[in-house]
């Protein structure tokens, strides 16, 4: 069975209190790797070091997220040179998220980098090898199925939600 | 007949409970010392025999094997069929975009020249 990576929609919220702490647990537990997309570890990071935020306390939760992501059992994928030109070819090829505004919080230049974000992210785990784990199951479809038309012949990128 | 409280055997309480039964060839292989130092401490720590705990580790040792392979082959797949993709050759003697046309299509967003609603981000 192909692994899936886990996207930011899922990555923040294993923490402690978080609805996907106890997916964490159980890859703790039975020694299952953790996949981290690194467009996923770039948001995170990101979130938590905006300035306006208060200072210790996200300095704190960072460095909780930083013992994960340093953790053996995590596995950063690497945006390598294959996932950066099939990100490039998506963004062309569908600039906008298909929900556009509906469902999606934020301005348009938000909107606009989350999409890319998630292109990245979707594209990242194509080329790695993986499939996606997500709350954000009808954008990475779309992603998903984008890349299944133009490229027939491989396995296409498993989308699983993450809210099941 | 059920045996009497006196007539049951003793039990240690320490003693490791039974591996389980495994289906399977049997073999006989030369485990090197290090590994059965390691080996030890594991049935020590998991209250098992050093044959469940050799078998354990080996198959904790599989899956990370199979993971890995089943990852990096997808992606070798995966990979090629995006050189493909990006790198489709053009017609024979198929002109270029100019330099200026080339700056432009890579630069356009970052210079505010496409139409966002039309290209996005």
């Amino acid at each position: 069975m192909v692994p899936d990576a886990w996207d930011t929609s899922v990555l923040s919220r294993t923490h402690e209190n978080g609805r996907h702490a106890s997916l964490l647990a159980t890859h703790r537990r039975d020694a299952i790797v953790v996949p981290l997309p690194a467009p996923a570890v770039q948001e995170l990071v990101r979130g938590l070091s905006a300035p306006h935020l208060p200072r210790e306390p996200a300095l704190s939760r960072l460095r909780w997220f930083g013992d994960l992501i340093e953790d053996p059992l995590a596995h950063v994928i690497a945006f390598g040179s294959a996932a950066a030109q099939l990100a490039g070819w998506l963004l062309a090829q569908i600039p906008h998220p298909p929900t556009r505004n509906h469902r999606r919080a934020g301005t348009r230049a938000q909107q606009r980098a989350a999409w890319a974000l998630d292109v990245q992210i979707a594209a990242c785990a194509f080329a790695g090898g993986y499939g996606v784990l997500t709350e954000n199951v009808d954008d990475f479809a779309a992603l998903r199925d984008a890349i299944a038309q133009v490229l027939p012949d491989v396995r296409p990128l498993s989308v699983r939600n993450a809210r099941i | 007949m059920v045996a009497s409280i006196p007539m049951a055997p003793v039990r240690r309480s320490d003693r490791r409970p039974r591996a389980p039964r495994r289906a399977g060839s049997r073999t006989t292989l030369r485990v090197p010392d290090d590994l059965a130092e390691t080996v030890a401490r594991y049935a020590e720590q998991h209250r098992t025999s050093t044959n469940d705990a050799l078998i354990r580790l080996a198959y904790d040792g599989a899956r990370r094997y199979e993971y890995r392979q089943t990852v990096e082959e997808l992606a070798a797949e995966r990979g090629a069929a995006i050189e493909r993709l990006i790198g489709h050759e053009p017609q024979p003697g198929a002109e270029m975009l100019s330099g200026e046309e080339t700056e432009r299509a890579i630069l356009g967003f970052r210079l505010g020249i496409y139409d966002e609603e039309t290209h996005g981000a």
